[in-house]
């Protein structure tokens, strides 16, 4: 059909730009309306943040007021009604079944096996020594140890308790100041608005000479791109984890380093509050060794008797259930940066000790203890950490986290003031994808590409 | 100000789009609002006024798709031309025109605009609007006829305004 259209022609002529004079309601409706897009989004924003700040108030309130304090010196008879010592001392191996070890030049090792208790209560047990004749001297040596170290706690090592921050995108819309200074006219005396400042950036633009001026979208767009991506992008809101981290666990003393690395395997879950904080929890099995020194003059908090060195080398199997905040301090499309900080929770699955001891012109001395689910320690580590998370893809990005865990409680059977620092390495799956926009909302965007 | 430098135009193609001056005002704002938010999407190689322009286009018809009532495909084969009046229809003003535009209902109304004023396609209105083409073409050519049942029943109005005021010269120069 290549007839021309006439009505066609004649509206096409007659409302085609036609002189429409300024309206300035018009624009004081365009203002509040920008001021209500901002808000939207800024007050989503504050009631995830207060969330988050109450939620790390809370813990901190619990452990603040729940946890036991740290021996420092000497023995702390407080810290033998620790739970899951139910029935148990602490002292060194005397109530379970050991197994001692003897070192002597010119010997094989011979593996006693028997009960072993504190003087009085139980039978000494014979030690052979030099020339082979059992040396009661060592046995009552031994005895006296056990008896007076009640209160030195082997080196239990903390679960590296890798902190999950999540990489997966959070990002809600949620609008930053700008610091674009602005030139817009101002109706009224009331500062100008982040929205005012855009629009007068974009007045800018379109009151430049050349209309195909490149523009400095930095300049423009800085504070604003971040929203829109955030409404449009569609980030889980649910996070799974898998991390392994090797860490190295001390205790009170700086000689108390195992040469031993130890081992962090679990799953992690984090839950996002908003664009800013998450919710990390999960369950971490540890491999963990220590070594806690007992040296004349040492900070330990077990002196052996003069001339004598002690040291305990710990194996523990423990569950690490942490519970931490995180909060993003930088967010790139690819890469972002997060601090965390929480609270873990031991349950000492098996903790196995080995205490070696050293006497001058005397045989050295080993004996082990074994001990199985005994020990629990609810919110007894605090969780300090650094989170750097790279973006693979939309639901999948992997981590880098260096962490420390500090003792607010002791830890293990003979309650050791432990530390651990050590890096998390995690892969994260992000579930759960955040509401998709709408299909008008889709449409209205996708026409602007 | 960008809200300032572009309000006719924009409020130019709201109004066509629009029931009313008062819904268009809605529409010039909210499309607005994607362009300040969306600024930094501006390729600057391509006329500023024409991203304007198709961003308000897009958001009139957003607010008007799911109100729209489309009707199945009707046999096009005839329309009548406007013929000898064209004459008088050249003196319309601009509010007389829109006022014509603006009484069509808001499916005949949107596909005029589209095919007739800003020059789409029936493929490209029919994508737009989530109609068939068939049905695109139907609503075109109804909205013709009604607005040349609107435009005649004007023109003939004007015609005895114009019959009237030189009636009144001759009386007066007499």
């Amino acid at each position: 059909m290549g007839i021309e259209n006439d009505i066609d022609q004649l509206f096409k002529r007659g409302l085609d730009e036609p002189e429409i004079p300024f309206n300035e309601l018009d624009w004081e409706k365009m203002e509040r309306k920008l001021d209500e897009n901002k808000k939207r989004k800024i007050i989503p924003f504050r009631v995830f943040t207060a969330s988050g700040i109450a939620a790390a108030l809370l813990i901190f309130l619990f452990w603040f007021l729940s946890g036991p304090s740290v021996p420092k010196n000497g023995v702390n008879s407080q810290l033998t009604e620790q739970k899951g010592k139910t029935g148990m001392e602490n002292k060194l191996p005397g109530s379970e079944a050991d197994t001692v070890k003897i070192k002597q030049p010119g010997l094989s090792h011979e593996n006693i096996t028997g009960t072993q208790g504190t003087a009085g209560s139980r039978d000494h047990q014979e030690l052979w020594a030099g020339n082979g004749q059992p040396q009661a001297a060592d046995a009552v040596a031994l005895a006296a140890i056990a008896k007076d170290h009640t209160g030195t706690s082997p080196l239990i090592p903390l679960v590296a308790a890798p902190v999950y921050v999540s990489s997966a995108p959070f990002r809600a819309a949620v609008p930053e100041r700008t610091a674009v200074p602005a030139k817009a006219p101002q109706r009224t005396a009331a500062p100008l608005t982040d929205s005012a400042i855009l629009a007068q950036k974009a007045m800018a633009l379109a009151l430049s000479k050349d209309p195909l001026e490149k523009i400095n979208r930095n300049d423009i767009t800085k504070s604003v791109q971040k929203k829109m991506d955030g409404a449009l992008s569609q980030r889980p809101n649910l996070i799974l984890s898998a991390m392994a981290a090797p860490d190295i666990s001390s205790g009170p003393s700086s000689t108390s380093r195992s040469s031993k690395v130890s081992t962090n395997l679990g799953v992690l879950a984090t839950y996002a509050l908003g664009s800013k904080f998450s919710l990390t929890s999960g369950a971490i099995y540890a491999k963990k060794y220590y070594n806690y020194s007992a040296n004349p003059g040492g900070s330990s908090t077990y002196t052996p008797p003069a001339g004598t060195d002690l040291e305990v080398k710990a194996d523990c199997n423990v569950i690490d259930i942490p519970v931490n905040v995180n909060y993003k301090v930088l967010d790139k499309k690819k890469f972002s940066v997060s601090v965390n900080t929480g609270l873990s929770s031991y349950f000492m699955l098996k903790e196995k000790y080995d205490y070696i001891i050293d006497r001058p012109d005397q045989p050295q001395l080993v004996t082990t203890t074994e001990i199985n689910n005994k020990n629990q320690h609810a919110f007894g580590i605090a969780n300090v950490s650094v989170s750097l998370d790279h973006q693979i893809s939309r639901r999948v990005s992997v981590g880098v986290q260096p962490f420390a865990k500090l003792p607010l409680t002791g830890i293990g059977n003979y309650d050791v003031n432990l530390k651990s620092t050590g890096v998390s390495f995690s892969l994260n799956i992000g579930l759960f994808p955040a509401k998709k926009p709408g299909k008008l909302a889709a449409n209205r965007y996708s026409s602007l590409y | 100000m960008l809200y300032k430098e572009f309000y006719s135009y924009g409020m130019a193609i709201c109004r066509r789009y629009s029931l009313n001056d008062y819904d268009a005002a809605d529409v010039l704002n909210d499309g607005f609002l994607k362009v300040f938010t969306h600024i930094e999407k501006y390729d600057p190689a391509k006329p500023f006024k024409s991203w304007i322009g198709r961003i308000i286009t897009n958001t009139a018809i957003d607010h008007y798709r799911m109100n729209l009532k489309f009707s199945d495909h009707d046999d096009v084969d005839t329309y009548q031309h406007i013929g000898d009046a064209a004459a008088i229809y050249d003196q319309l003003a601009y509010k007389d025109l829109l006022t014509l535009v603006q009484s069509l209902s808001p499916a005949y109304r949107t596909v005029f605009n589209l095919y007739a004023i800003d020059g789409y396609s029936h493929d490209e209105i029919a994508e737009l609007l989530k109609i068939s083409a068939g049905t695109s073409k139907s609503n075109l050519f109804k909205a013709r006829q009604k607005l040349q049942e609107k435009l005649a029943a004007l023109g003939a109005k004007k015609a005895d305004d114009i019959a009237v005021d030189n009636n009144t010269n001759m009386n007066t120069e007499a």
